[in-house]
């Protein structure tokens, strides 16, 4: 069964493994520009991660539009949980 | 700012024979190789003339303080050039810290970036990159045959087939394009460390090394920075041995079938080509003398002469007559005002080539005679192309801070009577003389003495 909490380990391991965020405590409010000086490279990398993680179909077009890192957790939730079935990931 | 002298101050190096400059170094004093067979599966795409090459194990980067989206933004050739340079810097004393407006990168503690430089040579860039992606590119449309995800269980025998002959990454890297460029690898050395002076690229296939050096050496006594990492680095890695091939197909490469050990050699009348390696990164730290001295730090060696020239032959071959080469050697001599007896080292280009080796050894022979100690550094590692010149810099250095040097491997019938090192024990080593030639004709020379 995937959960918010599942999904939210997953992604701050993603964003851990794109960009330097250390020190930094991420939550599902972090805000990627405002707490993370997130700029468009970090955020073409963590696409590459979520994809590793959760399957290839993260559209960019989508991933360009992530405020905070709710929106990346909401969207898998929404969108993508069949792909983490699929890839048989475990959290 | 005439009078100004260039000494080095660290090493680091990336090899198959080790992962450090210093084991790679008593991998050289050792003698010891690494040679295999070429990977099984290329046979599907040719039948190669050459069946051996030297494999390079890639290191753990997370020791060189890179982590995952560095792996991910920089092609392997550029990730050694960072790793080669964190250990030249350590070795050369320098504290390395991360920057205060950005943990992702780092900076050379008390020193100015502006006046420090980036001079790195490469042969092929990125081009693991450029390829890897490239073939993702081209297999897209074969990809679409194939079912996603758990279903690839279930091919039928047919498409199983397809599958694994699509040997290359089921997509595209975002970072493909600028992992490719071939000025990237002195860009992420650069972007790593801070730097912020001329950063510069160097591209003249097998000189490469040498002549980035030769480079980094002239803008230091220039005046132009005081301080310079430099070197090469090449990844000649594609999953499908296209690479390879190239080199097979004019007949460069080692023939012989003999014991895997012993087909790279050399100078030796049994000699059949170089050994293809699959890569290496060799960096060096220059320092102005008085800016190494302020330190209170030791050099390893003073490099006091640069010259370099060009064919305008042949774009694969040598000049038989080796004009442009003898008219550099006297060069580099006359720039350090230096005689031929001068100098008691040669680390020769020394491919193991039918050409290269006859017209080297007779160019020595000529200006030298028998008196240098001559060997190859290809003689280890085969052929490191953009990063050869780089480590046989690296060698010349320790085996003027040692004293001796490594043995020319697998000479057993030597083509010309020059004094070859067969061992590695003690000798006088002041000045050693590296010497690189390319495709297309390039020529450099470097000459390093210890430092007084």
């Amino acid at each position: 069964m995937l959960t918010e909490d599942k999904v939210l380990k997953k992604v701050i391991a993603a964003i851990h493994d794109a960009m330097i965020v250390d020190g930094v405590d991420i939550d599902m409010e972090t805000h990627f520009q405002h707490d993370l000086g997130t700029d468009s490279v970090d955020i073409v990398t963590l696409l590459m991660t979520l994809e590793e993680q959760f399957g290839d179909n993260v559209a960019e077009s989508d991933a360009m539009g992530f405020e905070t890192v709710g929106d990346v957790v909401n969207y898998i939730l929404q969108y993508k949980s069949s792909a983490v079935e699929i890839s048989g990931a475990e959290v | 700012m005439s009078g100004r002298r260039v000494v080095i101050s660290g090493l680091g190096a990336i090899t198959a024979v080790g992962h450090n400059s210093d084991i790679f170094w008593r991998a050289c004093l050792n003698g010891e190789t690494s040679v295999e067979s070429i990977p099984q599966h290329w046979y599907q795409f040719w039948q190669p003339k050459s069946t051996c090459w030297s494999p390079l194990p890639l290191p753990d980067y997370s020791l060189f303080g890179l982590r995952k989206y560095d792996l991910m933004q920089y092609d392997i050739a550029s990730l050694n050039a960072i790793a080669a340079t964190k250990e030249a810097l350590s070795n050369a004393g320098f504290e390395v810290v991360p920057q205060t407006t950005n943990a992702a990168r780092e900076c050379i503690h008390q020193e100015d970036p502006y006046n420090i430089g980036v001079f790195l040579g490469t042969s092929l860039g990125g081009i693991w990159s450029l390829l890897s992606n490239y073939a993702a590119h081209c297999q897209q449309p074969l990809r679409e045959y194939l079912p996603h995800g758990e279903q690839s269980n279930n091919l039928n025998s047919d498409l199983c087939d397809v599958d694994r002959a699509l040997l290359s990454p089921g997509k595209i890297n975002t970072f493909g394009a600028t992992m490719s460029i071939s000025n990237a690898i002195a860009a992420a050395v650069g972007i790593k460390f801070g730097i912020k002076g001329p950063v510069n690229v160097y591209v003249c296939a097998c000189a490469s090394g040498t002549a980035a050096i030769g480079n980094a050496y002239q803008a230091i006594v220039r005046g132009d920075i005081d301080m310079a990492i430099s070197g090469g680095s090449d990844y000649a890695h594609d999953d499908f041995g296209a690479l390879f091939r190239g080199f097979d197909a004019v007949r460069a490469l080692v023939t012989s079938q003999n014991d895997p050990k012993s087909v790279n050699r050399p100078f030796d009348s049994e000699r059949s080509g170089f050994l293809y390696s699959e890569g290496g990164t060799g960096v060096l730290i220059l320092e102005e003398l008085s800016h190494l001295q302020k330190r209170q730090k030791h050099g390893i060696a003073e490099i006091c002469g640069y010259a370099e020239s060009f064919d305008s032959h042949s774009i694969i071959s040598i000049d038989t007559e080796g004009v442009e080469i003898r008219r550099m050697i006297h060069k580099v001599l006359e720039s350090a005002k230096m005689q031929p007896s001068d100098i008691h080292y040669i680390n020769a280009h020394g491919t193991g080539t039918q050409v290269n080796d006859r017209v080297e050894a007779k160019i020595i022979s000529d200006i030298f005679g028998r008196r240098p100690l001559v060997n190859s550094t290809k003689s280890i590692l085969g052929h490191t192309l953009g990063a050869s010149g780089a480590l046989e810099a690296l060698v010349c250095a320790r085996s003027i801070l040692e004293g001796r040097t490594h043995a020319c491997v697998n000479l057993d019938n030597p083509i010309e009577a020059l004094n070859f090192a067969v061992n590695s024990e003690k000798t006088n080593i002041l000045t050693a003389l590296s010497l690189s030639y390319a495709f297309g004709g390039h020529n450099a020379a470097l000459l390093l003495k210890s430092i007084i």
